[in-house]
């Protein structure tokens, strides 16, 4: 039903943009039924922005006609499908977080860098990431991971304070922290779930991580 | 290249490095290495016990045993070019395990296409705070892939 609406609007690498999506949600759950009704305009829109974003193939991923098929499709699908999710969000993302975490998703599942034991992002996850970022909302972005479960991680660094998350599904977080605060080292970790991410870590000012000194 | 016996306890005063592949790399908007996640510690899927590789076990000074290390293991597994390599003390390690209530054993392992192979025994599989206290203070050196010949 939604693929019609695409149809002729873009070109050859468009449309296997937009059609893997929907391949990658059967079964019951489809990434539309999480999302408000979206229109035909609207999802034109999110997919002319999807292309905007992407970057294009290296020279040396152009050469990897050896690798197994359904792998590239399962990396491709994969990322289509958390691109759209954070498509669906873009209006609380500013234009340059959007494109970076855009960047970061594609190196995530570069294939010429795939390490056979990973796992592609799980949807679950990274909906958890978007709900904390959009919570949060850093000023300071993270650099992003993938756990071998699948599931995203994130690191905030400074110095030598670090503030590490991993996402799981049904909004939980994962962190656990390094500060240094007044000449003494302080750890601390936790599990939580997503709306209570910002209390658990109040104590060691996490401002720290997210924002820069000067603002 | 020295001779030992499968199951030999390495000397606390030895190196190993631990291959981290690029998903588990901290990296900077210019994808500059910062440091590893603590999931590069964790056991892989079908891991009994973390993977390491000793560099003792090669001859010559420290900079040729990684050298040697490092071309081994190209020839044995694919060794992606934007991955990296921890290097660590056989005797930090085993403190800071030692420290989060486990006690390791650091083990020489040879398989067939890597020599050098040694492995962690007795590590918990899902231990989130030791696995940051051995990415954010066991090593002693990380060493871009695209940094050794």
């Amino acid at each position: 039903m939604h693929q019609q609406s695409f149809t002729g609007a873009f070109s050859m690498s468009d449309k296997q943009l937009l059609f893997a999506a929907p391949r990658a949600f059967k079964g019951s759950m489809t990434p539309w039924s999480l999302l408000p009704e979206v229109s035909s305009t609207a999802l034109n829109e999110i997919a002319r922005q999807l292309e905007e974003l992407k970057i294009p193939p290296s020279p040396a991923s152009l050469s990897l006609t050896s690798q197994p098929r359904n792998l590239q499709e399962s990396l491709f699908d994969a990322t289509a499908s958390v691109k759209i999710l954070a498509a669906q969000v873009a209006m609380h993302m500013d234009k340059n977080w959007r494109e970076k975490l855009f960047r970061q998703i594609d190196s995530l599942h570069d294939l010429e860098e795939w390490d056979s034991e990973d796992k592609p992002i799980r949807r679950a996850s990274f909906a958890t990431f978007l709900k904390a970022i959009l919570q949060v909302k850093p000023q300071r972005h993270p650099g992003l991971g993938l756990s071998y479960e699948g599931y995203l991680i994130a690191a905030w660094t400074l110095g030598q304070d670090r503030l590490i998350t991993e996402y799981l599904p049904n909004d939980r977080v994962r962190w656990i922290l390094t500060r240094h605060i007044d000449g003494e080292i302080e750890r601390a970790s936790g599990q939580t779930i997503v709306s209570r991410l910002t209390e658990c870590l109040a104590a060691y000012q996490p401002e720290h991580w997210f924002f820069d000194a000067k603002a | 290249m020295q001779k030992h016996k499968k199951g030999y306890l390495l000397p606390d005063d030895n190196h190993v490095i631990r291959y981290v592949s690029p998903n588990r790399l901290i990296k900077d908007d210019d994808g500059n290495v910062l440091g590893v996640f603590p999931q590069a510690f964790a056991l892989r899927p079908n891991e009994e016990a973390p993977s390491v590789n000793w560099l003792e076990h090669f001859e010559g000074d420290y900079d040729a045993r990684i050298k040697q290390t490092v071309h081994e293991l190209r020839a044995a597994i694919s060794v992606k070019g934007k991955s990296a390599f921890g290097v660590a003390v056989v005797g930090n390690i085993k403190e800071i395990c030692k420290k989060n209530g486990t006690a390791v054993r650091i083990v020489y392992d040879p398989r067939k296409s890597i020599e050098s192979h040694a492995e962690i025994r007795n590590f918990p599989r899902d231990d989130l705070s030791l696995l940051e206290d051995l990415a954010n203070g066991a090593l002693c050196q990380l060493i871009a892939n695209a940094d050794i010949e």
